[in-house]
């Protein structure tokens, strides 16, 4: 770089953002009553916000990527053990991409 | 004899068990991070100090292709903060189970929130320890993610191209399991989520990409408001 600095300034900046996004989310969250609707409400909305981040990646997917995750996701379901499911998923992605598929 | 000290290693203990699987995907993602910030050029220094600060995969990986002389500020700003939106969310609802700590590890549970120390926080928000399993899962995923970066960072070569390419995609199934366990556990009605999930790739496919994550939460939460409440599982009546 040719600042110095500016690698910091950015490191800087987007630990603020990071921080200022989980610290807004809690400053707000503790107006809100422990029980009720709205607190229902909130309580669906961050899986809305994970499922609409992986939805759209799940679906550009190749079909090898998408068995390599509908198998995963099986073997979570049956076992409930993500690590099961992590190793299952990866492997299959590391050889699939070996095999070119 | 049980005591205080037994009770806190027993939730110790139990956090270290249930986040196992996801400290294993954390030192994953981490050594592909550190061996992809490598390749961009980015110091060693600076990326396991980013990693530790931001503590942030999903945006950390999101800025990489930015880090580029001269630094682009308001791409790297935006960027980061569209990614990191979610944790809104995420803290909205885990204010509850934040309140509980004394104000220095309130802090710290607020700055390590992740996905899945989240996910794990409100399967577990029935039980009385929940502060101490969340800063224990928390804390571990912390150490493995800097375990693994700076692996990554420290033998960048260590893993093949088709690999780190392989286990850069490992990033869309680590966040589909944790939705998965979040369904599995009955954490909260799965029906939304499905809605926000069909209406992200829609708005992906039809509309701006970067409208998704706007128009999936919208959508979920309509749904949210409209279909009936049930009970579930941790929830108060």
């Amino acid at each position: 770089m040719t600042d110095p600095w500016s690698p910091w300034i950015a490191i800087a900046m987007l630990t603020v953002v990071v921080f200022a996004s989980r610290f807004l989310g809690y400053a707000l969250g503790s107006h809100v009553p422990e029980r009720g609707r709205l607190r229902r409400l909130l309580n669906v909305l961050p899986g809305c916000a994970i499922a609409a981040v992986v939805a759209p990646q799940i679906a550009a997917t190749g079909p090898f990527q998408m068995l390599a995750l509908a198998l995963s996701g099986l073997a979570l379901w049956f076992t409930g053990q993500i690590t099961v499911g992590l190793v299952l998923g990866l492997g299959m992605l590391i050889a699939g991409a070996h095999l070119g598929l | 004899m049980d005591n205080g000290h037994s009770s806190v290693g027993r939730s110790v203990a139990d956090g270290l068990r249930m986040i196992f699987g996801f400290a294993l995907g954390a030192f994953t993602f981490g050594t592909v991070y550190g061996s992809a910030a490598h390749v961009q050029g980015m110091t060693d220094t600076e990326t396991l100090v980013l990693s530790i600060t931001a503590f942030a995969g999903a945006a950390q990986f999101a800025v990489l292709p930015f880090w580029n002389d001269p630094l682009p500020y308001l791409a790297i700003a935006l960027s980061a903060g569209l990614v990191s939106s979610r944790n809104i969310l995420m803290g909205l609802t885990l204010a509850p189970v934040l309140r509980r700590m004394p104000p220095l590890q309130r802090l710290i549970g607020i700055w390590l929130l992740v996905d899945a120390s989240w996910a794990l926080a409100m399967r577990e928000r029935g039980r009385r320890d929940v502060a101490v399993l969340y800063l224990t899962c928390s804390t571990t995923l912390l150490v493995t993610w800097m375990a693994g970066v700076s692996v990554g960072v420290s033998l960048p070569g260590a893993l093949d191209p088709l690999t780190l390419k392989a286990l850069g995609q490992g990033g869309v199934i680590f966040l589909f399991l944790i939705l998965l366990m979040v369904t599995r556990s009955r954490i909260g009605p799965a029906l939304p989520w499905m809605i926000a999930a069909a209406a992200a790739i829609a708005a992906d496919r039809y509309l701006d990409p970067h409208y998704s994550l706007l128009v999936g939460v919208g959508a979920g939460a309509l749904a949210g408001l409209i279909l009936p409440a049930k009970p579930v599982a941790g929830d108060a009546p």
